[in-house]
Protein backbone atom coordinates (compact mmCIF):
# COMPACT_ATOMS: atom_id res chain seq x y z
CA UNK A 1 0.00 0.00 0.00
CA UNK A 2 1.32 3.43 -0.88
CA UNK A 3 2.30 5.94 1.75
CA UNK A 4 -0.55 8.23 2.84
CA UNK A 5 -0.46 11.72 1.39
CA UNK A 6 -1.35 13.27 4.74
CA UNK A 7 -0.61 11.61 8.07
CA UNK A 8 -1.45 13.21 11.41
CA UNK A 9 -0.32 11.45 14.55
CA UNK A 10 -1.59 12.85 17.84
CA UNK A 11 -1.21 16.33 16.42
CA UNK A 12 -1.67 18.94 19.13
CA UNK A 13 -1.56 22.70 18.96
CA UNK A 14 -2.35 24.83 21.97
CA UNK A 15 -2.22 28.58 22.37
CA UNK A 16 -1.58 28.94 26.08
CA UNK A 17 -4.99 29.23 27.71
CA UNK A 18 -6.83 29.00 24.40
CA UNK A 19 -7.85 25.65 23.05
CA UNK A 20 -6.37 24.62 19.75
CA UNK A 21 -6.45 20.99 18.69
CA UNK A 22 -5.75 17.91 20.76
CA UNK A 23 -4.19 14.64 19.65
CA UNK A 24 -5.66 14.49 16.18
CA UNK A 25 -4.74 11.39 14.20
CA UNK A 26 -5.87 10.34 10.75
CA UNK A 27 -4.49 9.70 7.30
CA UNK A 28 -5.52 10.76 3.84
CA UNK A 29 -4.74 8.35 1.03
CA UNK A 30 -3.55 9.17 -2.45
CA UNK A 31 -6.35 10.15 -4.82
CA UNK A 32 -8.93 10.64 -2.09
CA UNK A 33 -11.28 13.55 -1.62
CA UNK A 34 -11.22 13.93 2.12
CA UNK A 35 -13.60 16.17 4.01
CA UNK A 36 -12.86 17.80 7.28
CA UNK A 37 -16.01 18.89 8.99
CA UNK A 38 -16.94 20.59 12.21
CA UNK A 39 -18.59 23.74 13.46
CA UNK A 40 -16.84 27.09 13.52
CA UNK A 41 -14.07 27.12 16.09
CA UNK A 42 -13.71 23.34 16.14
CA UNK A 43 -10.07 23.56 15.07
CA UNK A 44 -10.29 22.89 11.33
CA UNK A 45 -8.26 25.91 10.31
CA UNK A 46 -5.72 25.30 13.07
CA UNK A 47 -5.18 21.77 11.77
CA UNK A 48 -4.84 23.00 8.21
CA UNK A 49 -2.46 25.82 9.16
CA UNK A 50 -0.33 23.32 11.03
CA UNK A 51 -0.34 21.09 7.95
CA UNK A 52 0.78 24.05 5.85
CA UNK A 53 3.66 24.80 8.22
CA UNK A 54 2.22 28.15 9.33
CA UNK A 55 1.84 26.93 12.90
CA UNK A 56 4.35 24.83 14.77
CA UNK A 57 2.72 21.88 16.55
CA UNK A 58 3.05 21.70 20.33
CA UNK A 59 2.77 17.92 20.23
CA UNK A 60 2.52 14.99 17.84
CA UNK A 61 3.50 14.99 14.21
CA UNK A 62 2.03 15.99 10.88
CA UNK A 63 3.45 14.89 7.57
CA UNK A 64 2.56 15.42 3.93
CA UNK A 65 4.09 13.14 1.28
CA UNK A 66 6.13 11.66 4.14
CA UNK A 67 7.77 15.03 4.88
CA UNK A 68 7.51 16.77 8.23
CA UNK A 69 5.14 19.75 8.04
CA UNK A 70 7.11 21.84 10.50
CA UNK A 71 10.61 21.36 9.16
CA UNK A 72 10.03 20.70 5.47
CA UNK A 73 7.13 23.02 4.75
CA UNK A 74 8.74 24.60 1.70
CA UNK A 75 9.47 21.19 0.16
CA UNK A 76 5.89 20.13 0.78
CA UNK A 77 4.51 23.38 -0.63
CA UNK A 78 5.96 22.60 -4.06
CA UNK A 79 3.25 19.99 -4.56
CA UNK A 80 0.45 21.61 -2.62
CA UNK A 81 -2.14 24.11 -3.77
CA UNK A 82 -3.61 25.93 -0.80
CA UNK A 83 -6.80 27.91 -0.51
CA UNK A 84 -7.08 29.67 2.85
CA UNK A 85 -10.43 30.34 4.46
CA UNK A 86 -9.87 34.08 4.41
CA UNK A 87 -8.73 36.21 1.52
CA UNK A 88 -5.05 36.92 1.98
CA UNK A 89 -3.94 38.50 -1.26
CA UNK A 90 -2.14 41.72 -2.06
CA UNK A 91 -4.95 44.21 -2.51
CA UNK A 92 -2.83 46.67 -4.46
CA UNK A 93 -2.03 44.13 -7.18
CA UNK A 94 -4.07 43.28 -10.23
CA UNK A 95 -5.43 39.74 -10.37
CA UNK A 96 -3.17 38.83 -13.29
CA UNK A 97 -0.03 40.17 -11.58
CA UNK A 98 -0.87 38.32 -8.41
CA UNK A 99 -1.50 35.02 -10.21
CA UNK A 100 1.67 35.33 -12.27
CA UNK A 101 3.56 36.00 -9.05
CA UNK A 102 2.05 32.80 -7.65
CA UNK A 103 3.19 30.90 -10.74
CA UNK A 104 6.65 32.42 -10.36
CA UNK A 105 6.85 31.32 -6.72
CA UNK A 106 5.96 27.78 -7.79
CA UNK A 107 8.40 27.95 -10.68
CA UNK A 108 5.77 27.17 -13.29
CA UNK A 109 4.66 28.93 -16.46
CA UNK A 110 1.03 29.35 -15.55
CA UNK A 111 -0.18 31.82 -18.14
CA UNK A 112 -2.36 29.47 -20.18
CA UNK A 113 -3.74 27.64 -17.20
CA UNK A 114 -4.47 30.93 -15.45
CA UNK A 115 -6.49 32.17 -18.41
CA UNK A 116 -8.35 28.89 -18.78
CA UNK A 117 -9.26 28.75 -15.09
CA UNK A 118 -10.21 32.43 -14.99
CA UNK A 119 -12.49 31.92 -17.96
CA UNK A 120 -14.25 28.98 -16.35
CA UNK A 121 -14.73 30.84 -13.10
CA UNK A 122 -15.66 34.06 -14.85
CA UNK A 123 -12.85 35.99 -13.19
CA UNK A 124 -11.70 39.32 -14.59
CA UNK A 125 -7.89 39.24 -14.57
CA UNK A 126 -7.47 42.95 -15.20
CA UNK A 127 -9.07 44.16 -11.98
CA UNK A 128 -7.31 45.21 -8.83
CA UNK A 129 -7.74 42.66 -6.05
CA UNK A 130 -8.73 45.33 -3.53
CA UNK A 131 -11.69 46.28 -5.75
CA UNK A 132 -13.07 42.74 -5.98
CA UNK A 133 -16.08 41.38 -4.13
CA UNK A 134 -15.67 38.61 -1.56
CA UNK A 135 -16.75 35.97 -4.06
CA UNK A 136 -14.34 37.20 -6.71
CA UNK A 137 -11.49 37.23 -4.21
CA UNK A 138 -12.36 33.63 -3.45
CA UNK A 139 -12.08 32.87 -7.17
CA UNK A 140 -8.59 34.40 -7.15
CA UNK A 141 -7.74 32.00 -4.33
CA UNK A 142 -9.14 29.03 -6.22
CA UNK A 143 -7.19 29.87 -9.38
CA UNK A 144 -4.07 30.49 -7.30
CA UNK A 145 -4.42 27.07 -5.64
CA UNK A 146 -5.09 25.21 -8.89
CA UNK A 147 -2.52 27.11 -10.96
CA UNK A 148 0.56 24.96 -10.25
CA UNK A 149 -1.39 21.71 -10.96
CA UNK A 150 -0.54 20.39 -7.50
CA UNK A 151 -0.56 16.77 -6.34
CA UNK A 152 -2.47 17.80 -3.24
CA UNK A 153 -5.11 20.50 -2.83
CA UNK A 154 -5.79 21.78 0.67
CA UNK A 155 -8.84 23.99 0.83
CA UNK A 156 -10.25 25.65 3.89
CA UNK A 157 -13.94 26.55 3.48
CA UNK A 158 -13.57 26.76 -0.30
CA UNK A 159 -17.06 27.80 -1.33
CA UNK A 160 -17.82 30.52 1.20
CA UNK A 161 -18.81 33.60 -0.76
CA UNK A 162 -19.28 31.81 -4.10
CA UNK A 163 -22.61 31.98 -5.88
CA UNK A 164 -24.34 28.63 -6.65
CA UNK A 165 -23.42 28.71 -10.34
CA UNK A 166 -19.72 29.18 -9.63
CA UNK A 167 -19.94 26.61 -6.84
CA UNK A 168 -21.03 24.07 -9.43
CA UNK A 169 -18.10 25.01 -11.68
CA UNK A 170 -15.82 24.70 -8.69
CA UNK A 171 -17.11 21.20 -7.90
CA UNK A 172 -16.56 20.22 -11.53
CA UNK A 173 -13.01 21.55 -11.38
CA UNK A 174 -12.32 19.57 -8.23
CA UNK A 175 -13.67 16.39 -9.76
CA UNK A 176 -11.52 16.91 -12.85
CA UNK A 177 -8.45 17.48 -10.72
CA UNK A 178 -9.25 14.40 -8.69
CA UNK A 179 -9.64 12.33 -11.84
CA UNK A 180 -6.15 13.47 -12.84
CA UNK A 181 -4.89 11.97 -9.58
CA UNK A 182 -4.91 15.00 -7.30
CA UNK A 183 -5.65 14.29 -3.67
CA UNK A 184 -8.07 16.80 -2.18
CA UNK A 185 -8.40 17.74 1.46
CA UNK A 186 -11.14 20.22 2.15
CA UNK A 187 -12.66 21.59 5.28
CA UNK A 188 -16.18 22.79 5.40
CA UNK A 189 -19.17 23.30 7.60
CA UNK A 190 -21.41 23.09 4.54
CA UNK A 191 -22.30 19.45 4.88
CA UNK A 192 -24.06 19.13 1.56
CA UNK A 193 -20.76 20.09 -0.07
CA UNK A 194 -18.89 17.38 1.79
CA UNK A 195 -21.66 14.90 1.13
CA UNK A 196 -21.46 15.66 -2.54
CA UNK A 197 -17.69 15.55 -3.02
CA UNK A 198 -15.94 13.48 -0.40
CA UNK A 199 -14.95 9.86 -0.13
CA UNK A 200 -14.22 10.07 3.60
CA UNK A 201 -14.72 12.63 6.33
CA UNK A 202 -13.12 13.46 9.63
CA UNK A 203 -15.38 15.08 12.17
CA UNK A 204 -13.86 17.56 14.54
CA UNK A 205 -15.46 18.84 17.71
CA UNK A 206 -13.98 21.28 20.20
CA UNK A 207 -10.46 20.59 19.01
CA UNK A 208 -10.80 16.83 19.17
CA UNK A 209 -11.38 14.26 16.48
CA UNK A 210 -14.77 12.66 16.89
CA UNK A 211 -14.28 10.12 14.15
CA UNK A 212 -13.16 9.36 10.61
CA UNK A 213 -15.60 7.55 8.40
CA UNK A 214 -16.17 6.92 4.75
CA UNK A 215 -19.25 8.57 3.37
CA UNK A 216 -20.56 5.11 2.64
CA UNK A 217 -20.08 4.08 6.26
CA UNK A 218 -21.51 7.30 7.55
CA UNK A 219 -24.62 6.81 5.50
CA UNK A 220 -24.71 3.05 5.95
CA UNK A 221 -24.05 2.87 9.67
CA UNK A 222 -27.66 1.94 10.23
CA UNK A 223 -28.85 5.34 11.33
CA UNK A 224 -32.47 5.90 10.47
CA UNK A 225 -34.48 8.94 11.27
CA UNK A 226 -37.84 7.87 12.66
CA UNK A 227 -40.74 10.24 13.16
CA UNK A 228 -44.04 8.88 14.45
CA UNK A 229 -47.41 9.95 15.78
CA UNK A 230 -49.55 7.73 18.01
CA UNK A 231 -53.22 8.04 18.98
CA UNK A 232 -52.42 8.17 22.68
CA UNK A 233 -49.51 9.53 24.69
CA UNK A 234 -46.34 7.54 24.14
CA UNK A 235 -44.67 6.18 27.30
CA UNK A 236 -41.45 8.14 27.84
CA UNK A 237 -39.35 5.05 28.50
CA UNK A 238 -40.56 3.26 25.37
CA UNK A 239 -37.53 4.33 23.35
CA UNK A 240 -34.97 4.14 26.15
CA UNK A 241 -33.27 1.37 24.26
CA UNK A 242 -29.71 1.08 22.97
CA UNK A 243 -29.16 2.79 19.60
CA UNK A 244 -31.67 5.59 20.14
CA UNK A 245 -30.53 9.19 20.11
CA UNK A 246 -31.75 12.77 19.70
CA UNK A 247 -35.26 12.11 20.98
CA UNK A 248 -37.55 15.05 20.35
CA UNK A 249 -41.08 15.00 21.80
CA UNK A 250 -43.95 17.26 21.06
CA UNK A 251 -45.92 18.82 23.94
CA UNK A 252 -48.76 16.29 23.90
CA UNK A 253 -46.28 13.40 23.95
CA UNK A 254 -48.13 11.80 21.05
CA UNK A 255 -45.39 12.57 18.51
CA UNK A 256 -41.70 11.82 18.70
CA UNK A 257 -38.75 11.81 16.33
CA UNK A 258 -35.35 10.24 16.93
CA UNK A 259 -32.30 8.67 15.35
CA UNK A 260 -31.98 4.91 15.59
CA UNK A 261 -29.05 2.66 14.71
CA UNK A 262 -30.03 -0.74 16.20
CA UNK A 263 -31.63 -3.80 14.62
CA UNK A 264 -34.94 -3.46 12.83
CA UNK A 265 -36.64 -6.04 15.06
CA UNK A 266 -35.75 -4.14 18.23
CA UNK A 267 -37.52 -1.01 17.06
CA UNK A 268 -40.39 -2.94 15.51
CA UNK A 269 -41.07 -4.63 18.85
CA UNK A 270 -41.33 -1.22 20.50
CA UNK A 271 -43.48 0.24 17.75
CA UNK A 272 -45.78 -2.75 17.93
CA UNK A 273 -46.87 -1.61 21.39
CA UNK A 274 -48.25 1.64 20.02
CA UNK A 275 -51.41 2.46 18.17
CA UNK A 276 -49.74 4.37 15.39
CA UNK A 277 -51.39 7.11 13.35
CA UNK A 278 -48.41 7.93 11.19
CA UNK A 279 -44.80 6.86 10.83
CA UNK A 280 -41.93 8.07 8.67
CA UNK A 281 -38.66 6.13 8.52
CA UNK A 282 -36.02 7.87 6.41
CA UNK A 283 -32.31 8.07 5.85
CA UNK A 284 -30.96 11.04 7.80
CA UNK A 285 -29.09 13.80 6.05
CA UNK A 286 -25.40 14.11 6.74
CA UNK A 287 -26.22 17.22 8.71
CA UNK A 288 -28.41 15.23 11.06
CA UNK A 289 -25.76 12.53 11.40
CA UNK A 290 -23.21 15.21 12.04
CA UNK A 291 -25.40 16.93 14.63
CA UNK A 292 -25.85 13.58 16.27
CA UNK A 293 -22.05 13.29 16.54
CA UNK A 294 -21.78 16.83 17.73
CA UNK A 295 -24.36 16.45 20.45
CA UNK B 1 15.27 36.58 -5.80
CA UNK B 2 11.51 36.51 -6.53
CA UNK B 3 10.77 37.73 -3.03
CA UNK B 4 13.38 40.47 -3.30
CA UNK B 5 12.07 41.63 -6.66
CA UNK B 6 8.51 41.66 -5.37
CA UNK B 7 9.38 43.47 -2.15
CA UNK B 8 11.51 45.96 -4.05
CA UNK B 9 8.66 46.68 -6.43
CA UNK B 10 6.34 47.20 -3.48
CA UNK B 11 8.75 49.49 -1.60
CA UNK B 12 10.67 51.32 -4.30
CA UNK B 13 8.40 54.36 -4.38
CA UNK B 14 8.64 54.75 -0.62
CA UNK B 15 12.43 54.31 -0.69
CA UNK B 16 12.88 56.79 -3.51
CA UNK B 17 10.73 59.41 -1.79
CA UNK B 18 12.88 59.16 1.34
CA UNK B 19 16.11 59.17 -0.70
CA UNK B 20 15.11 62.23 -2.71
CA UNK B 21 13.76 64.02 0.37
CA UNK B 22 17.00 63.51 2.31
CA UNK B 23 19.08 64.57 -0.68
CA UNK B 24 16.99 67.71 -1.24
CA UNK B 25 17.08 68.58 2.45
CA UNK B 26 20.86 68.42 2.72
CA UNK B 27 21.24 70.31 -0.55
CA UNK B 28 18.85 73.09 0.39
CA UNK B 29 19.73 73.43 4.07
CA UNK B 30 23.51 73.30 3.94
CA UNK B 31 24.04 76.76 2.34
CA UNK B 32 21.48 78.29 4.71
CA UNK B 33 23.19 76.90 7.79
CA UNK B 34 26.67 77.72 6.50
CA UNK B 35 25.63 81.33 6.85
CA UNK B 36 25.75 80.66 10.60
CA UNK B 37 29.40 79.63 10.43
CA UNK B 38 30.31 83.10 9.29
CA UNK B 39 28.58 84.49 12.35
CA UNK B 40 29.53 81.75 14.81
CA UNK B 41 31.13 84.33 17.01
CA UNK B 42 27.84 86.16 17.22
CA UNK B 43 25.84 83.12 18.36
CA UNK B 44 24.07 83.80 21.63
CA UNK B 45 26.48 83.00 24.47
CA UNK B 46 24.13 80.56 26.16
CA UNK B 47 23.52 78.76 22.88
CA UNK B 48 27.21 78.49 22.05
CA UNK B 49 28.49 77.69 25.52
CA UNK B 50 25.55 75.87 26.98
CA UNK B 51 26.72 72.54 25.65
CA UNK B 52 24.06 72.38 22.92
CA UNK B 53 26.49 71.52 20.14
CA UNK B 54 28.28 68.96 22.30
CA UNK B 55 24.99 67.06 22.75
CA UNK B 56 24.83 66.56 19.00
CA UNK B 57 28.49 65.55 18.82
CA UNK B 58 29.88 68.85 17.49
CA UNK B 59 32.48 70.97 19.19
CA UNK B 60 32.50 74.74 18.71
CA UNK B 61 35.92 74.35 17.18
CA UNK B 62 34.55 71.95 14.57
CA UNK B 63 31.63 74.25 13.90
CA UNK B 64 33.92 76.86 12.42
CA UNK B 65 35.63 74.34 10.13
CA UNK B 66 34.40 73.49 6.58
CA UNK B 67 32.90 70.22 7.81
CA UNK B 68 31.30 71.73 10.90
CA UNK B 69 27.88 72.76 9.80
CA UNK B 70 27.56 69.78 7.46
CA UNK B 71 28.29 67.48 10.41
CA UNK B 72 25.75 69.36 12.51
CA UNK B 73 23.06 68.94 9.86
CA UNK B 74 23.95 65.31 9.24
CA UNK B 75 23.52 64.74 12.98
CA UNK B 76 19.87 65.74 12.60
CA UNK B 77 19.31 63.94 9.33
CA UNK B 78 20.56 60.83 11.08
CA UNK B 79 17.31 60.91 13.06
CA UNK B 80 15.36 60.93 9.79
CA UNK B 81 17.63 58.20 8.37
CA UNK B 82 17.11 56.11 11.49
CA UNK B 83 13.33 56.44 11.30
CA UNK B 84 13.39 55.55 7.61
CA UNK B 85 15.63 52.52 8.16
CA UNK B 86 13.71 51.17 11.10
CA UNK B 87 10.34 51.75 9.47
CA UNK B 88 11.48 50.02 6.29
CA UNK B 89 12.86 46.97 8.11
CA UNK B 90 9.90 46.80 10.45
CA UNK B 91 7.09 47.32 7.97
CA UNK B 92 8.38 44.77 5.46
CA UNK B 93 7.55 42.15 8.09
CA UNK B 94 4.56 43.68 9.85
CA UNK B 95 2.58 44.41 6.71
CA UNK B 96 2.37 40.70 5.88
CA UNK B 97 0.44 40.35 9.11
CA UNK B 98 -1.51 43.60 9.19
CA UNK B 99 -2.48 43.37 5.50
CA UNK B 100 -3.32 39.70 6.03
CA UNK B 101 -1.02 38.38 3.29
CA UNK B 102 1.21 36.19 5.48
CA UNK B 103 -0.92 33.12 4.89
CA UNK B 104 -0.43 33.52 1.15
CA UNK B 105 3.31 34.13 1.19
CA UNK B 106 4.33 31.63 3.85
CA UNK B 107 2.54 28.73 2.17
CA UNK B 108 4.51 29.04 -1.05
CA UNK B 109 7.49 26.84 -1.93
CA UNK B 110 10.06 29.59 -1.43
CA UNK B 111 10.21 28.91 2.31
CA UNK B 112 10.81 31.12 5.32
CA UNK B 113 14.56 31.35 4.76
CA UNK B 114 14.10 32.82 1.29
CA UNK B 115 11.39 35.18 2.54
CA UNK B 116 13.71 36.46 5.24
CA UNK B 117 16.61 36.84 2.83
CA UNK B 118 14.45 38.57 0.22
CA UNK B 119 13.08 41.06 2.71
CA UNK B 120 16.47 41.65 4.27
CA UNK B 121 17.99 42.22 0.86
CA UNK B 122 15.25 44.71 0.06
CA UNK B 123 15.93 46.51 3.34
CA UNK B 124 19.66 46.64 2.61
CA UNK B 125 19.03 47.84 -0.94
CA UNK B 126 16.72 50.54 0.40
CA UNK B 127 19.37 51.71 2.85
CA UNK B 128 22.01 51.67 0.09
CA UNK B 129 19.88 53.70 -2.32
CA UNK B 130 19.05 56.28 0.34
CA UNK B 131 22.68 56.36 1.42
CA UNK B 132 23.96 56.85 -2.12
CA UNK B 133 21.47 59.67 -2.72
CA UNK B 134 22.46 61.36 0.53
CA UNK B 135 26.23 61.01 0.07
CA UNK B 136 26.07 62.18 -3.56
CA UNK B 137 23.85 65.15 -2.74
CA UNK B 138 26.15 66.01 0.18
CA UNK B 139 29.26 65.77 -1.98
CA UNK B 140 27.70 67.94 -4.65
CA UNK B 141 26.56 70.49 -2.07
CA UNK B 142 29.94 70.65 -0.34
CA UNK B 143 31.77 70.93 -3.63
CA UNK B 144 29.49 73.75 -4.58
CA UNK B 145 29.49 75.70 -1.33
CA UNK B 146 32.67 74.59 0.52
CA UNK B 147 35.25 73.51 -2.06
CA UNK B 148 38.42 72.16 -0.50
CA UNK B 149 36.68 70.28 2.32
CA UNK B 150 38.56 67.22 3.66
CA UNK B 151 37.14 64.30 1.64
CA UNK B 152 38.23 61.57 4.09
CA UNK B 153 36.43 63.23 6.96
CA UNK B 154 33.48 63.99 4.70
CA UNK B 155 32.96 60.35 3.76
CA UNK B 156 33.22 59.28 7.39
CA UNK B 157 30.59 61.83 8.46
CA UNK B 158 28.30 61.16 5.49
CA UNK B 159 28.84 57.42 5.92
CA UNK B 160 27.66 57.78 9.52
CA UNK B 161 24.14 58.38 8.28
CA UNK B 162 24.27 55.30 6.07
CA UNK B 163 25.67 53.09 8.83
CA UNK B 164 23.17 54.38 11.36
CA UNK B 165 20.29 53.84 8.92
CA UNK B 166 21.55 50.30 8.42
CA UNK B 167 21.68 49.74 12.17
CA UNK B 168 18.07 50.83 12.63
CA UNK B 169 17.00 48.87 9.55
CA UNK B 170 18.31 45.67 11.11
CA UNK B 171 16.81 46.59 14.45
CA UNK B 172 13.49 47.18 12.67
CA UNK B 173 13.77 43.81 10.96
CA UNK B 174 14.25 42.10 14.29
CA UNK B 175 11.38 43.97 15.94
CA UNK B 176 9.16 43.23 12.92
CA UNK B 177 9.89 39.52 13.10
CA UNK B 178 9.27 39.39 16.85
CA UNK B 179 6.18 41.63 16.79
CA UNK B 180 4.64 41.11 13.33
CA UNK B 181 1.23 42.38 14.41
CA UNK B 182 2.50 45.90 15.10
CA UNK B 183 -0.01 48.20 13.45
CA UNK B 184 1.94 51.42 13.99
CA UNK B 185 5.42 50.76 12.59
CA UNK B 186 6.10 54.44 11.88
CA UNK B 187 5.18 55.51 15.39
CA UNK B 188 7.29 52.69 16.84
CA UNK B 189 10.23 53.69 14.66
CA UNK B 190 9.92 57.35 15.57
CA UNK B 191 9.75 56.62 19.28
CA UNK B 192 12.68 54.19 19.27
CA UNK B 193 14.91 56.53 17.26
CA UNK B 194 14.00 59.53 19.38
CA UNK B 195 14.70 57.65 22.63
CA UNK B 196 18.04 56.46 21.24
CA UNK B 197 18.90 60.02 20.23
CA UNK B 198 18.05 61.25 23.73
CA UNK B 199 20.26 58.55 25.27
CA UNK B 200 23.21 59.79 23.24
CA UNK B 201 22.51 63.43 24.15
CA UNK B 202 22.30 62.43 27.80
CA UNK B 203 25.51 60.43 27.55
CA UNK B 204 27.32 63.42 26.05
CA UNK B 205 25.81 65.87 28.54
CA UNK B 206 26.79 63.88 31.64
CA UNK B 207 30.06 62.84 30.02
CA UNK B 208 29.65 59.12 30.74
CA UNK B 209 30.83 57.38 27.60
CA UNK B 210 29.60 53.94 28.68
CA UNK B 211 25.98 55.12 28.36
CA UNK B 212 26.76 55.75 24.70
CA UNK B 213 26.91 52.00 24.10
CA UNK B 214 23.14 51.97 24.49
CA UNK B 215 22.58 54.18 21.48
CA UNK B 216 23.98 53.98 17.92
CA UNK B 217 23.99 57.78 17.66
CA UNK B 218 26.97 57.74 20.03
CA UNK B 219 28.95 55.53 17.69
CA UNK B 220 29.28 58.29 15.08
CA UNK B 221 30.43 61.48 16.76
CA UNK B 222 31.55 64.10 14.21
CA UNK B 223 33.84 65.70 16.81
CA UNK B 224 35.60 62.39 17.35
CA UNK B 225 35.85 61.77 13.59
CA UNK B 226 37.34 65.26 13.19
CA UNK B 227 39.74 64.67 16.06
CA UNK B 228 40.95 61.13 15.30
CA UNK B 229 40.13 60.79 11.60
CA UNK B 230 38.21 57.56 12.15
CA UNK B 231 35.29 56.00 14.03
CA UNK B 232 35.97 54.73 17.57
CA UNK B 233 37.04 51.11 17.28
CA UNK B 234 35.30 50.00 20.49
CA UNK B 235 32.03 51.48 19.35
CA UNK B 236 32.50 49.89 15.92
CA UNK B 237 33.04 46.44 17.38
CA UNK B 238 29.91 46.87 19.49
CA UNK B 239 28.03 48.20 16.43
CA UNK B 240 28.98 45.17 14.34
CA UNK B 241 28.17 42.81 17.19
CA UNK B 242 24.70 44.30 17.69
CA UNK B 243 23.95 44.18 13.96
CA UNK B 244 24.97 40.55 13.87
CA UNK B 245 22.77 39.80 16.89
CA UNK B 246 19.76 41.58 15.32
CA UNK B 247 20.11 39.72 12.04
CA UNK B 248 20.70 36.37 13.72
CA UNK B 249 17.86 36.69 16.22
CA UNK B 250 15.45 37.73 13.47
CA UNK B 251 16.53 34.76 11.33
CA UNK B 252 16.18 32.32 14.22
CA UNK B 253 12.78 33.68 15.16
CA UNK B 254 11.35 33.67 11.65
CA UNK B 255 12.21 30.00 11.27
CA UNK B 256 10.65 29.07 14.61
CA UNK B 257 7.62 31.25 15.06
CA UNK B 258 3.99 30.68 14.22
CA UNK B 259 2.90 32.88 11.37
CA UNK B 260 0.57 35.43 12.90
CA UNK B 261 -2.72 36.18 11.17
CA UNK B 262 -4.30 39.60 11.15
CA UNK B 263 -6.47 40.23 14.19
Amino acid sequence: MSEPVIALNKLTKSYGKHRGIEEISFTVERGEIFGFIGPNGAGKSTTIRTLMGLLKPTGGTASVFGLDCGRQASEIAKDVGYLPSENCYYNSMKVKEMLLYTAELYGVAGHNRMEALAERLNLDLSRRIGDLSLGNKKKVGIVSALLPSPKLLIMDEPTSGLDPLIQQTFYDLLKEENERGTTIFLSSHVLSEVQRLCDRVAILREGKLVGVQSMKELRGNGYKKISLTAKNAIPEDLFSIPGTANLEWDKSKTSVSFMFSGTVMTIMNQLHRLELEDILIEEPSLEEIFLHYYE
Amino acid sequence: MQIFRFEWKRSQKYILIWAVALALCIFSMTPVYYGMVETAGTLPTGFAQGGFFETVGISLELLTKPMGMYSFLTGFFMIAGGIFGMHLGLSLHTKECTENTAEYLYTKPCGRQAIYKGKLLCTLAGVCVTGIFYVMASFFTMTLFRPGFPTGEFFLVAGSLVLLTLFFALMGTMVGVFRPNNRSPLLTSGLVVFVEYCITSFSRTVGIRAIGFLSPFSFFSPAEIHHSGSYSWDYMIWYLFLMFVFALLAYWKILKRDIAMAV
